[in-house]
């Protein structure tokens, strides 16, 4: 790991424990009918196994989902940005996401995902790795940045016709309401076997995404003096897309497609390392994870006879910061 | 009658005529297709024909139907997972309701429910083709009215008379073998939560068979959803489930393989009602009543 300065040490420390702050009040938020505090959980009651069962196996794997989906959006997010060296890649803008919900919508209506437990996470990687592999292939070498962006939006609608054709031709009556589920995202009614399905890919790629730090610093002086420095580009960028299809692949073939994590989030973090792509990363899975886990406290609380999705919130916020992104753009490039 | 229709043929044939010199190549091919499927769709010499073109009114419809009747059906009336009279239904019975293809076969009566396509509504109106809007019933009074109500409208009050004396006879007997149950609780819970609470026929055939609807209970009015934890706070004796969540081709279903509802269900008693007999408050809706008595 890129060495962080005793500064950012401690910002580090601070927002993790704001991450351990925002997780007690997301077990302790209360859902519109069933009125659970933390503090039962430690309290001698008649029906003590019976809250013990709603926080072990419904309300501690949804934080934990939260800390990693979260956390594997925002790393993501940060590589991409630094790779492409383009401020407006993300996962979900590019397409990767919704390749990752195609091969996992795949999996689940023509019968794999209940074949294996590991199915439906591997299909959504597949998803993922070609949806990355086609936007290297379309933006070319010179990685320019409207061929990149374009090259996305058009596999970003590409991925979601088809998945809207699979979810049409479904059998199933719950086909209609899955797109929705896919389009916006959510971490309801998961059990710690969908955390322990996803960690082991979502660490993985984390890890992978982590060994490019001292690429993307060095990127930032240019590819080739990226290269003079030793790096091998070829081998950079198949990293960048076996990560990112573990990652956003297990990620959302179990919580959906939550938009606009990966963009947002390496943007609010960035001028805390002091636009250092390679110390970004980590700070990025932190915010990430932060992000989330209070985007999923909203959800509960705001919800009331239906929950809310997490990518309907996540959107919210993303997407006025996406205008605010694209202004700033604009005025940078007015500058003379 | 037939002349009507002829006419009607022609005039179609004239606008499709007209489009086909628009744009050749894709209009030429539903042109055929429509062609071909008019033709499918040409009514026999039997009575004049009554067209459903929505699956309630389709069900209801086939109830009515025998040899000297001339219906037509929705394509949802061939399946199974949603209509328990699939059976009855023959793909030449099937027209696809679209507004050209009612106009070709020109019906003495279109059956259509609320729920149907207010744009085609619309165009039968424009058309002045005879159509009636049958509501839906949340309960089994509803229900009885439009057994009454369908049998009046395609003149066949003797066959709706005998339906309803079978529906009473059957309700009664489930009623009288209810009254020797004990109280209990119990919730229809489907894939993502969804339930089913005050007014709605699920409610009814809860009341049916002696049970207190904990959806209801807990203030869902209509179709609502109640989460996992909710379900197990309130913990129901009884948890009804539509059989074709069975399969598990779809996410929203996996939620039904949860760990902790599945512990629930070591201490609640699961019941299994055949989707398609609740698809429309109709007939259906006491035979998924007898099937819940059947369980009990």
């Amino acid at each position: 790991m890129t060495a962080f300065s005793h500064n950012n040490r401690w910002l580090i420390v601070l927002i993790i424990l704001t991450i351990l702050v925002a997780s007690v009040l997301h077990l302790g938020s209360s859902s519109s009918q069933v009125n659970l505090s933390l503090s039962q959980l430690f309290q001698a009651s008649e029906k003590k196994a019976l809250i013990e069962l709603i926080f072990f196996e419904i309300r501690i794997p949804r934080l934990l989902l939260a800390i990693l989906v979260g956390f594997i959006l925002g790393t993501t997010g940060a590589v991409m940005q630094g790779f492409l060296r383009n401020p407006l890649a993300g996962p979900d803008l590019l397409g990767v996401s919704n390749c990752a919900a195609l091969g996992a919508v795949i999996a689940l209506y023509f019968g794999f995902a209940s074949q294996a437990w590991y199915l439906l996470p591997a299909t959504g990687m597949l998803g993922a790795f070609i949806g990355m592999a086609l936007i290297f292939l379309l933006s070319g070498s010179n990685h320019h940045n409207l061929r990149i962006i374009l090259a996305g939006v058009a596999i970003n609608a590409f991925a979601a016709s088809l998945i809207s054709i699979a979810l049409n031709l479904s059998k199933n009556p719950y086909a209609m309401s899955e797109i929705v589920f896919w389009l916006m995202g959510s971490l309801s009614h998961k059990s710690l076997m969908d955390v322990g399905g996803v960690f082991p890919f979502i660490l993985v790629a984390f890890l992978l995404l982590l060994s490019s730090a001292k690429f993307l610093d060095a990127l930032t002086l240019g590819e080739e003096s990226a290269i003079s420095l030793g790096f091998n580009l070829k081998n950079e960028q198949i990293k960048l897309i076996i990560a990112t299809a573990l990652g956003i692949g297990a990620a959302v073939s179990i919580a959906g497609n939550i938009g606009f994590v990966g963009l947002i989030v390496p943007h609010l973090c960035r001028p805390l390392v002091k636009y250092q792509p390679g110390r970004l990363i980590f700070l990025s899975g932190l915010i990430g994870s932060l992000f989330m886990i209070i985007s999923d406290t909203i959800v509960m609380q705001v919800s009331t006879t239906q929950e809310i999705k997490l990518g309907v919130v996540t959107s919210l916020v993303g997407g006025p910061f996406f205008l605010y992104l694209i202004l700033r753009l604009g005025k940078n490039h007015d500058q003379p | 009658m037939k002349a009507s229709f002829d006419n009607l043929r022609m005039s179609g044939f004239y606008t499709l005529s007209f489009t086909l010199s628009l744009s050749k190549g894709a209009t030429l091919i539903i042109s055929l297709w429509l062609t071909a499927y008019v033709t499918a769709i040409e009514p026999t010499e039997k009575s004049e024909p009554v067209v459903s073109i929505n699956l309630c009114t389709d069900q209801w419809l086939i109830l009515f139907q025998d040899k000297h009747t001339n219906y037509y059906f929705s394509p949802l009336a061939l399946n199974k997972g949603y209509n328990y009279l699939y059976s009855q239904v023959k793909k030449t019975q099937v027209i696809l309701p679209s507004l050209d293809a009612l106009i070709l076969l020109n019906p003495s009566l279109i059956l259509a429910s609320q729920y149907s396509d207010k744009n085609l509504i619309h165009g039968l109106n424009n058309f002045g083709l005879s159509f009636t809007i049958i509501e839906p019933a949340t309960n089994f009074e509803g229900i009885r009215r439009n057994i009454s109500r369908i049998g009046k409208l395609i003149n066949k009050t003797d066959k709706a008379n005998r339906l309803l004396h079978d529906f009473n006879k059957r309700l009664t007997i489930v009623a009288k073998d209810a009254k020797n149950r004990p109280n209990q609780t119990a919730i229809f819970y489907a894939p993502n939560g969804f339930t089913h609470g005050e007014g709605t026929i699920y409610n009814a055939i809860l009341e049916a068979t002696g049970l207190t609807n904990l959806a209801t209970e807990l203030g869902v009015k209509g179709h609502g959803y109640l989460s996992l934890e909710t379900l197990l706070w309130n913990n129901p004796d009884i948890i009804i489930l539509e059989d074709d969540f069975s399969n598990n081709d779809s996410l929203s279903q996996q939620m039904l393989k949860h760990p902790a509802l599945n512990r629930l269900l070591n201490q609640s008693r699961l019941i299994f009602v055949n989707a398609n007999k609740l698809s429309c408050a109709g007939f259906g809706s006491l035979l998924a009543a007898e099937q819940i008595m059947e369980q009990r």
